[in-house]
């Protein structure tokens, strides 16, 4: 029987071919809006992540509860809690990073000041094994020069270098607040200049190595913050929700409130709304969409349910039931749901596989606050979920078309049939 | 009736117009008690941080309201620190890196050693009756002292405070307590006087606690160790060769 529809549809071509370019172009069109939704929430949380929050993040209660990172706020004596953390939560690397504001003085040929801004210092690890070289994509992101080898090395964002005149080897004193609030005064060279495509990191940036800035800031081996990340790359809303709670609860912040707690990321910067709102946003556009795409395809059942109306007439005249009929017609439309949900899926995972892969520059369209929380390269992500994301609209769609075209069959009186059809 | 009115007017422009000259003395007096032509000072600033407590010594060289020179002398991570004021610039030496930084612009609104002075707080030596127009608001009484409670509205635009509320002890003309305040009528700071000591030009302020209220901690406590006024200061301690020396 099945062979039999199949033939027919494959010789009938005005039977299968419109229907299924139809529900492929659609299907198509649905798995790459998946992967698109997917690639730009993931786009957002690997953003964030990267820069602010971690997948989680270890401070001090009073860090926390001053909503602030700086070094009289800072995690102290670090060796401990680091080796607790790996050994308790393999599954993630674990870095430290010093968060602090400094002024940043060049000085002109006699050592005296030439000009001053003020510089937002990330201190991170790239000279140890726990090196973020990797994680923060440094070498890529570097504009000239080279990575520090020193601690008495810095990079700087290319902007920020450019505002201030400066060339690559200049020296520049940085002047801060220490761990105890007392003044930090320290001479370091630029090595290589950097661009983060974020505009507040591009305007005022440097980065440097974690144990300068400990030096620095008189932090021993402490950090603002000890970040963490899951090896495998992928978070997912609330992801690391029950480590969380049991280190936690491991460290009860009433006795000490310099003593450590994790938060992940959602629970920082009040992204958790933000995050809601925007996951919310995507899925209402892709439900709208899938909507939109039923209804094309839906309409697409029909049509072909009632341009078969006259053949319909003629196999109830040759004898067929009605239930035979109907049921071809629904069987019909299944092959073709399936067929078009195939090669749908198909040619959506194309473009979807070259967004994931090379993605679409934005760095011109990203100003502002938004550039802080984007990505300059807009990118799709292939899941699991998109392979069947097609299956409902592609195979339901049409068949629900069918459904209610093919009713008509039930309401066609067989006496009436030879003068309908005008034999 | 209409006499009555004409009378209770002319009252009250009497009263207003006498209260302005009276407040203006206070606050000249209370300068004069407080400046001198110049000042050798010998302090230690107590700065109750988040998470420790620091103290740093230093002894300042004044000259009248445009020169002074600060040199920090313990601990040993600020020894050697120095500062240079001339008139509206400040450099500082930073001996760990040996460099002089200048120091200006919205730079001076930053806090001093992490306390709650700022560069500004710390530069301004002019008198207050040149900046400011006085108002007295009523007479208190403070840690037991009698005192007058005083508004300053600023005359100049280059203050780093729009209005000030001051509490002048009326006898010693020291003031006891001064609320700082923002354009905005926001409070800024708060700077009480817990020591007074006697000089030779009159009172002084021995130990003023500095809170600045948008700083979480403890605040900072200024205290005068000693005190020496019209002492022979040479020029060159006020030239920026003293500052690597």
């Amino acid at each position: 029987m099945l062979s039999f529809l199949f033939k027919g549809l494959l010789r009938d071509r005005s039977r299968s071919f419109f229907p299924l370019l139809v529900i492929s172009l659609g299907v198509a069109m649905v798995v790459f809006m998946q992967a698109y939704i997917t690639g730009a929430v993931g786009g957002l949380y690997r953003s964030t992540a990267r820069f602010n929050t971690g997948h989680v993040k270890v401070l001090t209660q009073a860090a926390v509860k001053a909503n602030q990172q700086s070094p009289d706020l800072a995690l102290l004596g670090n060796g401990p809690l680091l080796n607790q953390l790996e050994e308790q939560i393999p599954q993630m690397s674990w870095h430290e990073r010093i968060y602090f504001g400094a002024l940043l003085d060049a000085p002109d040929a006699a050592g005296e000041t030439k000009f001053q801004a003020t510089a937002s210092v990330t201190a991170v690890d790239l000279l140890s094994p726990r090196s973020e070289v990797q994680t923060l994509n440094l070498k890529k992101s570097l504009a000239s020069g080279r990575l520090p080898e020193s601690p008495s090395e810095l990079l700087i964002a290319q902007v920020f270098m450019d505002k201030m005149g400066l060339q690559l080897g200049d020296p520049i004193t940085l002047i801060g607040g220490d761990v105890n609030g007392g003044m930090a005064v320290g001479n370091f060279k630029l090595v290589g200049t950097l661009r983060f495509g974020v505009i507040a990191l591009d305007r005022s940036a440097l980065v440097m190595e974690l144990r300068g800035a400990q030096e620095f800031l008189a932090l021993g081996n402490g950090a603002t913050a000890i970040f963490g990340f899951y090896r495998d790359g992928n978070y997912f809303y609330h992801r690391p929700e029950a480590l969380v709670r049991n280190f936690n609860a491991q460290h009860p912040g009433d006795s000490d409130p310099y003593g450590p707690v994790m938060l992940m990321l959602e629970e920082q910067d009040d992204l958790e709304s933000l995050f809601a709102i925007y996951a919310q946003v995507m899925t209402y556009v892709y439900v709208i969409f899938i909507l939109i795409m039923g209804i094309v395809l839906w309409n697409t059942g029909l049509m072909s349910g009632i341009r078969r109306y006259s053949e319909m007439g003629v196999r109830l005249a040759m004898g067929e039931t009605k239930r035979q009929v109907y049921g071809t017609l629904l069987l019909e439309s299944l092959l073709i749901g399936l067929g078009g949900t195939l090669i749908g899926t198909a040619l959506g995972l194309i473009p979807a596989y070259w967004m994931q892969e090379v993605g679409i520059d934005i760095t011109a369209m990203m100003t502002g606050e938004m550039a802080m929380l984007f990505e300059d390269r807009i990118r799709a992500q292939v899941v699991p979920a998109t392979f069947v994301s097609g299956l409902l609209p592609g195979i339901a769609a049409p068949l629900l078309g069918a459904l209610v075209s093919g009713l008509g069959i039930f309401r066609r009186d067989t006496s009436r049939l030879f003068v309908e059809l005008e034999v | 009736m209409k006499i009555m009115i004409l009378l209770s007017l002319w009252l009250l422009t009497f009263t207003s117009l006498k209260a302005a000259p009276e407040a203006m003395s206070i606050v000249r007096k209370m300068d004069q008690s407080l400046n001198s032509k110049n000042q050798v000072i010998t302090s230690t600033m107590v700065i109750h941080g988040k998470r420790a407590t620091r103290s740093i010594e230093s002894k300042s060289w004044i000259l009248g309201k445009d020169q002074s020179f600060t040199e920090y002398l313990a601990p040993a991570r600020e020894r050697g620190t120095k500062m240079l004021k001339l008139g509206d610039q400040l450099w500082i030496y930073y001996p760990s890196a040996d460099r002089v930084v200048n120091i200006s612009g919205h730079m001076l609104r930053r806090e001093v050693m992490g306390s709650d002075m700022s560069y500004e707080d710390m530069m301004e030596r002019r008198p207050r009756e040149e900046l400011y127009e006085a108002l007295l608001e009523g007479e208190e009484e403070i840690q037991g002292r009698p005192v007058y409670r005083i508004l300053l509205s600023a005359q100049v635009p280059d203050v780093a405070y729009q209005k000030i509320r001051l509490w002048v002890d009326k006898e010693r003309y020291v003031p006891l307590r001064q609320e700082l305040f923002a354009a905005s009528g926001k409070l800024l700071k708060v700077l009480e006087t817990l020591e007074v000591m006697q000089t030779t030009k009159g009172w002084y302020p021995q130990r003023m606690r500095f809170k600045d209220v948008l700083k979480s901690g403890q605040g900072t406590e200024f205290t005068v160790e000693e005190l020496l006024f019209d002492q022979e200061i040479p020029e060159s301690r006020f030239h920026k060769g003293q500052l690597r020396r």
